[in-house]
């Protein structure tokens, strides 16, 4: 990452797009040291930023609203110094109709799978997977023309990708929450972009 | 809860029936709050949100539909939802025992008793 990125911007957002993680995985989400984020990590629970606590049997990190807060605040610096606010929102406007197919061929998805007995199975029509493939391929471009101004975007495709290898044999990386799979990372995406724009769902 | 007749109508996003006790959440503050077999009411849900599905009976939100990613969570967890209800966090008091069809988009009082759970 640029040396001039502010060093408790990376730990919050990590904590921003991942929702609840360990050190270990805040420091993983933009390669970062673990000792080093471990320490500001510590340091943003002493400001009233960030919470460590047990979940599921995993103890680990996520933000308070006034971390959440700080957070958008240091966003907004960032963008403004790399003078990005009009690409990204010009990326987040391309990004719209493509989310609209992803979430559609998600729920699509999802609602045969629920429909054959609640079970995820190989059935995987062509039409279906194109549309992740498709998707992942204008992503490519966009992730282009994130990185250009801001390098943390890089990395969703690549991951996108690694999904759709791992669903062509087991469906249910196209959706499932206990691990990165295409939704996951395309709804971290989404969080990714509200967040740098500031705005709201 | 609506006084006009204790039935809200949203849009059923993840199919089932559940009962739990309805907790009402407005920000991350409030996560810790949260227990197991909880009925989830939020505004609107995004990452940070995706562990409290793994806890929780059901999910009942004031934005999004069947599109939505908080849809796509839910069923992922097979746990009902019923999105799109207009004030919920108003109409809804957390500690009542709410009774949540995510097949047909209805949420409805009900009182607690042994058969409550998901269903």
């Amino acid at each position: 990452m640029s040396p001039q990125q502010p060093s408790m911007l990376l730990p919050l957002h990590a904590m921003r797009l991942l929702g609840f993680a360990d050190t270990k995985s805040v420091a993983e989400r933009f390669g970062q040291d673990p000792n080093h984020v471990e320490r500001l990590l510590i340091d943003a629970g002493a400001k009233g930023w960030a919470v460590r606590s047990s979940f599921g049997g995993i103890r680990g990190w996520s933000l308070t609203v006034s971390g959440r807060t700080e957070n958008e605040r240091l966003l907004a610096e960032e963008l403004t110094s790399a003078g990005g606010h009009a690409e990204v929102t010009a990326v987040h406007a391309n990004f719209a109709p493509l989310n609209a197919e992803v979430v559609a061929a998600c729920s699509k998805l999802q609602l045969r799978w629920l429909s054959d007995g609640n079970q995820p199975n190989d059935r995987i029509d062509e039409h279906t997977h194109q549309t992740f493939t498709r998707a992942t391929a204008s992503l490519s471009d966009l992730e282009a023309r994130l990185t250009a101004v801001l390098p943390r975007f890089n990395g969703y495709t690549q991951r996108l990708e690694q999904a759709v290898t791992n669903a062509a044999t087991e469906p249910a990386w196209f959706t499932a929450t206990d691990r990165d799979s295409f939704h996951r990372i395309w709804f971290e995406l989404h969080e990714d972009l509200i967040a740098t724009l500031g705005l709201r769902r | 809860m609506d006084p006009s007749g204790a039935v809200l109508h949203g849009i059923g996003a993840s199919p089932g029936v559940a009962c739990g006790t309805a907790r009402t959440v407005h920000s991350l503050d409030q996560f810790s709050a949260v227990m197991p077999g909880d009925v989830l009411v939020c505004r609107t849900t995004d990452p940070a949100w995706t562990p409290l599905f793994g806890m929780v009976a059901a999910v009942i939100t004031e934005t999004g539909g069947v599109l939505s990613h908080a849809a796509i969570v839910a069923r992922e967890h097979g746990i009902p939802a019923v999105l799109g209800i207009r004030d919920a966090l108003t109409r809804i008091s957390t500690g009542t025992t709410l009774t949540v069809d995510g097949t047909h988009g209805t949420v409805h009082e009900k009182p607690a008793g042994p058969g409550a759970g998901p269903r």
